[in-house]
């Protein structure tokens, strides 16, 4: 039997080396500029935000606490400082169809001087135009034209007024018109005189009036036509004042913004639209609802002639780097904004509001991809964005057909934008999956270390990387020891003694925590002992079920024993995690063997409490029996194996090693130490493997045998691999020194067997065969004994079934 | 204390009694209510007067009478049961109008029809007035054309500003040195609708000496009222060469004193026919 040794009690806990520290507190340290232990990640960035080409987008994969967004953003910020300034965008009104406003682009700075330039602009028009339609120039000109037309009328009136009195006849109102009448004396002639006139003269006064009525006819319907000419008179007369007023001081903003084709093609169409609607600008009288008193009702709008600025960088220093916080659609494509009035939802394009994209475009977009794919269609606007390289502002009752209420479509803007997805890991895995647009846009994956190598080189920068968040948080200073005790603490939250954290939150909070120790304490700088204070309570605010758990145990009402031996019986390490804070359960894990047809039943699995990992283990472990005890022969055993009072689920397969011997120790009932606990998963060669949670499981067996007493028998079997990632409480680590509990290391069953049974598990010789006496010699003779005893049990039962045939 | 001497005066010296001579269009309607307002302001009394026009009623009466209009080609017959009806539906409305025009603005008022030559009808009620307002539609030309709103627009006053708003630009007023030029000067100060407006005084054909000496008096009168003026000059010393003047301001006002012209028949027929401008007599 070989001599398995525990483990030394410095194997169980790696301190942190404060003699590599020449600094006394990280108030001497220099901050950390660099990202620790993310070069893959910041080569990703560099080679996504550098890629021109569609589709170069990046997806930053990584659990939430990991500094993603503190590190994508430095980078992002940093590469766009040398960026060139993005464009200004603004939406003005589109004089031939004001449903869609036309999009103006500018160099940064100018977008804000343009909208500053043609609100001036507009002011000095609304004084200017009345001025110069208040001048007597323009009223003399237009003066003239009504008197040309209004001559016009009266000779025409006049002429024939002229004819009819060479005939003694008169023009004469009419309460509806006009008249023809004979005149004598200056009067209408009397009824009684006109008809004593001879038939002759009354026939000639009939016939001239006749004549003379067709003749102001003809007149009356020229009327309409010639003040439809004076009116076109005055609009060219308006014209040519409104363009006297405009055009001087349009071209004065002509002359600034030359070089800009579409700037200046707006401004024509604006001219146009100031001399068509010249009357705005002048003095006008209250309409009704003007006079009602309601606001903004019935004044001429100046609106259109104004500027939204949608999009200004004229403070800018490189190109953006926008985090949109809310992503949800309307954030990130603008949306057009309604006001009411009347009852009535009306807008325009000074409603238009611009959206993530629009803030963005030309830099860098960051989003958290959870909060993007939970805002409905938010995920689809992105990817038609960046498909069509262009934003276009729909809202959501346009894109679904929703609402008819009366909207803008604004012309859509050319979209140049890096887009940083920020999310987890199986978040990238399920898109890239299910969704083919998402490998399409989103070519690069950044994918963030959540641990680092653990050596002097890293220490020193872990070292400044807590200087540098403790003088971004305005902490105390830390001192080597407290910074060698989070060193320690950043490798037990990776659970491993060779590896360093890089989850920046949770050191954070240490940090933040033994701050707040520290000055309770009123020390200065923060110690090794603050920092322990800090881990100790975040372990007491977190562990109210653990005590609850241990209170059973140790009440009895969970059975573990941990003294003494039991056949068929072991315990089990399993581990509990509860948010973010995980202890270690011991389990009585039993088993019982029978003779049967080499089934294994796992129990757990049979009422669906046990998961696929679970299973697994259970048949390696059927599987692991019959290749070495049972090769010539049928394995003829029916074993159960279950996890004691588990009412829950159960998965992994790290008891596969403590079930493998609760199992050999049913069938050849020999006892198993119950002073141990086992944890480790095995394979089909009988080769303990590694597991996760090896320090919460050891903490977890030693908490229980603790308050029992250690007698100093007590102690864990752990995988042999999971050696290096001992980072065990001082408390153990000081009972083991004190020879009081012992970590074994394992690299196979037949060490686990021994160390629980104190039997050899005997080897094989050159015949392939093992000592009797071994636990393996006797799992042998036991294993042909059922078999045996199965092939005896079928012959008997076939001669009964032949003589019943007989 | 100076101020209200001065008041004091002018109350004395401007008209109580106003006549208005009706008329249905909406020009018409705007004149009466400037008038109303103008009688409230000075505690005065308004007077309507509506002519029905003699030779319209003879010419009704004639067998191949046919009015013609724009609207209906061909034109229809005119006769005189219709027109009278017309004629007694208008003196109704027009009656309706002047009650409650006045009523708003609370002054004494009555009514007046008459049947006859329009200017012999007014000429003969003038007499007992202060005050004649003419903004009828009277002469023959159709209404000018309206080309511009920077020109005077034909369309009713709201009734609660009445004088503040007053007639349209430009207010014209003859000035000849007789006292009731002197108030017509003063009746047009109350036309104008606010300061910094400008007031057409046209002086008579007179000698350069007289005509500066005028000239001084209004000036000197301006200074108390912030008035901004304009003068212009007659070629002669006649009613038509006053109607040639005014010729095309269209909308505005006329205000002479009674005794500027010899004021027959005649000069009033012309006075009514200035186009499309209300004359306003003073005494």
């Amino acid at each position: 039997m070989s001599q398995i040794e525990f483990l030394p009690a410095d194997k169980l806990f790696t301190a942190c080396d404060y003699g590599q520290f020449t600094f006394d507190t990280t108030a001497d340290l220099d901050d950390l500029s660099e990202v620790v232990g993310q070069e893959r990640v910041l080569e990703a960035l560099e080679f996504g935000v550098s890629m021109p080409h569609a589709g170069y987008n990046l997806y930053v994969l990584g659990p939430s606490g990991m500094g993603k967004h503190t590190v994508v953003r430095q980078a992002l910020e940093q590469k766009a400082r040398d960026d060139e300034n993005p464009s200004d965008w603004c939406y003005v009104n589109n004089f031939a169809d004001e449903h869609k406003p036309d999009a103006l682009r500018l160099p940064a700075g100018m977008g804000r001087k343009f909208r500053d330039d043609m609100g001036h602009l507009l002011d000095e028009l609304r004084s200017s135009i009345p001025s110069v339609f208040e001048s007597d120039d323009y009223r003399i000109q237009l003066q003239q034209i009504e008197d040309e037309l209004n001559e016009r009328q009266e000779q025409a009136f006049k002429a024939l007024q002229e004819e009819a009195e060479k005939s003694q006849i008169s023009l004469l109102r009419t309460p509806r018109g006009f008249a023809f009448a004979p005149m004598r004396d200056g009067e209408v002639i009397k009824p009684e005189e006109f008809k004593k006139l001879p038939e002759e003269e009354r026939q000639e006064i009939e016939r001239i009036v006749g004549e003379l009525q067709e003749k102001l006819q003809k007149v009356l319907l020229q009327f309409p036509q010639w003040r439809k000419e004076g009116r076109q008179k005055v609009k060219e007369l308006n014209a040519k004042v409104t363009m006297f007023a405009v055009g001087m001081l349009l071209n004065e903003v002509r002359k600034e913004y030359d070089g800009f084709p579409e700037l200046l093609k707006y401004l024509e169409a604006l001219q146009l639209d100031i001399i068509e609607h010249v009357d705005d600008f002048r003095p006008h009288e209250k309409n009704p609802l003007e006079a009602m008193g309601l606001p903004g009702m019935g004044k001429p709008s100046f609106h259109r002639y104004k500027v939204n600025l949608l999009v200004d960088h004229s403070a800018a220093k490189g190109s953006p780097v926008v985090y949109e916080d809310n992503p949800t659609y309307q954030n990130m494509v603008g949306q057009v904004e309604h006001l009411a009035q009347m009852g009535a939802l009306v807008t325009d394009f000074s409603l238009i509001k611009a959206g993530a994209l629009h803030r963005a475009n030309g830099g860098y977009l960051i989003l958290d991809v959870r909060k993007l794919l939970v805002s409905p269609y938010a995920w689809e606007g992105l990817k038609r964005a960046l498909y069509s390289r262009k934003v276009t502002i729909e809202s959501l009752g346009q894109l679904l057909s929703l609402v008819s209420t009366v909207t803008l479509e604004p012309e859509p803007i050319p979209l140049q934008v890096k887009v940083v997805l920020l999310g987890e890991r199986l978040l990238y895995y399920l898109l890239y999956q299910f969704d083919p647009d998402f490998r399409e846009l989103f070519k690069v994956a950044a994918d963030f270390e959540d641990e680092i190598d653990r050596h002097e080189q890293n220490n020193q920068l872990y070292a400044r990387l807590v200087a540098t968040m403790v003088r971004k948080k305005k902490l105390l200073p830390f001192n080597r020891f407290a910074v060698g005790r989070v060193i320690e603490y950043s490798a037990r939250l990776v659970g491993d003694a060779e590896k360093l954290s890089t989850h920046l939150h949770s050191l954070a909070d240490l940090l933040q925590e033994a701050d707040y120790q520290a000055r309770r304490a009123g020390e200065q700088p923060v110690t090794a002992a603050d920092v322990q204070k800090a881990i100790d309570g975040q372990i007491r605010r977190a562990d109210r079920v653990r005590s609850k758990v241990y209170e059973n145990i140790q009440r009895g009402i969970i059975l573990i024993d941990t003294e003494g031996e039991k056949v068929a019986q072991v315990n089990g390490l399993s581990v509990i995690q509860l948010g973010d804070f995980m202890f270690g359960q011991p389990s009585r894990i039993t088993a019982t063997a029978r003779l049967g047809d080499g089934k294994v039943i796992d129990i757990e699995r049979e009422v669906k409490l046990g998961g696929a990992l679970h299973s697994k283990g259970i048949l390696i472990i059927s599987s692991f029996l019959a290749n070495r005890y049972s090769r010539d022969k049928p394995l003829s055993l029916s074993a159960s194996l279950v996890f004691e009072q588990s009412y829950g689920r159960v998965d992994g397969d790290s008891a596969s090693v403590a079930e493998l011997c609760a199992l050999i120790s049913a069938l050849i009932k020999i006892p198993i130490k119950q002073s141990l606990a086992v944890t480790g998963s095995v394979n089909q060669q009988g080769q303990v493997q590694a597991i996760g949670g090896v320090n919460e499981k050891i903490e977890g067996f030693f908490d229980i045998c603790r308050s029992r007493g250690l007698p100093g028998s007590q102690g864990v079997l752990i995988p042999a691999a999971n050696v290096k990632h001992l980072m065990l409480r001082q408390d153990v680590v000081d009972a083991a020194r004190e020879g009081k509990f012992q970590v074994y290391p394992v690299a196979s069953v037949d060490q686990a067997i021994e160390l629980l049974t104190g039997m050899p598990a005997g080897e094989p010789d050159e015949n392939g065969d093992y000592p009797p006496e071994s636990v393996n010699g006797k799992m042998i003779s036991r294993l042909e004994e059922l078999s045996r005893l199965r092939q005896e049990f079928s012959e008997a039962v076939q001669e009964k079934d032949s003589e019943k045939e007989v | 204390m100076k101020k209200k001497s001065d008041k004091k005066i002018t109350e004395k010296q401007l008209p109580k009694r106003i006549l208005v001579t009706l008329d249905q269009s909406g020009y018409g309607i705007s004149v009466l209510r400037v008038a109303a307002g103008m009688a409230a302001k000075l505690q005065g009394e308004l007077l309507g007067l509506l002519v029905e026009d003699i030779n319209l009623i003879r010419l009704a009466e004639l067998p191949f009478s046919r009015e013609v209009n724009l609207f209906e080609e061909g034109g229809y017959h005119l006769c005189l049961d219709s027109l009278e009806k017309q004629l007694r539906s208008q003196a109704e409305r027009l009656r309706h109008n002047l009650a409650s025009i006045a009523g708003q603005q609370k002054i004494p008022w009555s009514f007046r029809l008459a049947r006859g030559r329009l200017a012999a009808e007014i000429m003969a009620v003038m007499r007992e007035v202060d005050v004649l307002i003419m903004g009828q539609m009277q002469g023959l030309f159709p209404q000018p054309l309206r080309l511009s709103s920077t020109l005077s627009e034909r369309r009713p006053l709201p009734a609660n500003d009445l004088l503040t708003q007053g007639f349209r630009q430009p207010i014209m007023v003859f000035y000849n040195g007789s006292l009731s030029s002197g108030r017509a000067l003063k009746t047009a100060a109350l036309l104008v609708r606010k300061n910094g407006e400008r007031l057409i005084v046209i002086l008579p054909a007179v000698e350069p000496a007289r005509l500066l000496e005028l000239e001084q008096q209004v000036v000197n009168w301006q200074q108390q009222t912030q008035l901004q003026l304009r003068f212009m000059s007659l070629l002669n010393n006649d009613i038509s060469a006053l109607v040639q003047l005014g010729k095309g301001r269209y909308g505005g006002a006329l205000i002479l004193g009674q005794d500027a012209f010899l004021l027959d028949e005649l000069s009033i027929t012309t006075l009514l026919d200035y186009p499309n401008c209300a004359v306003v007599l003073v005494k």
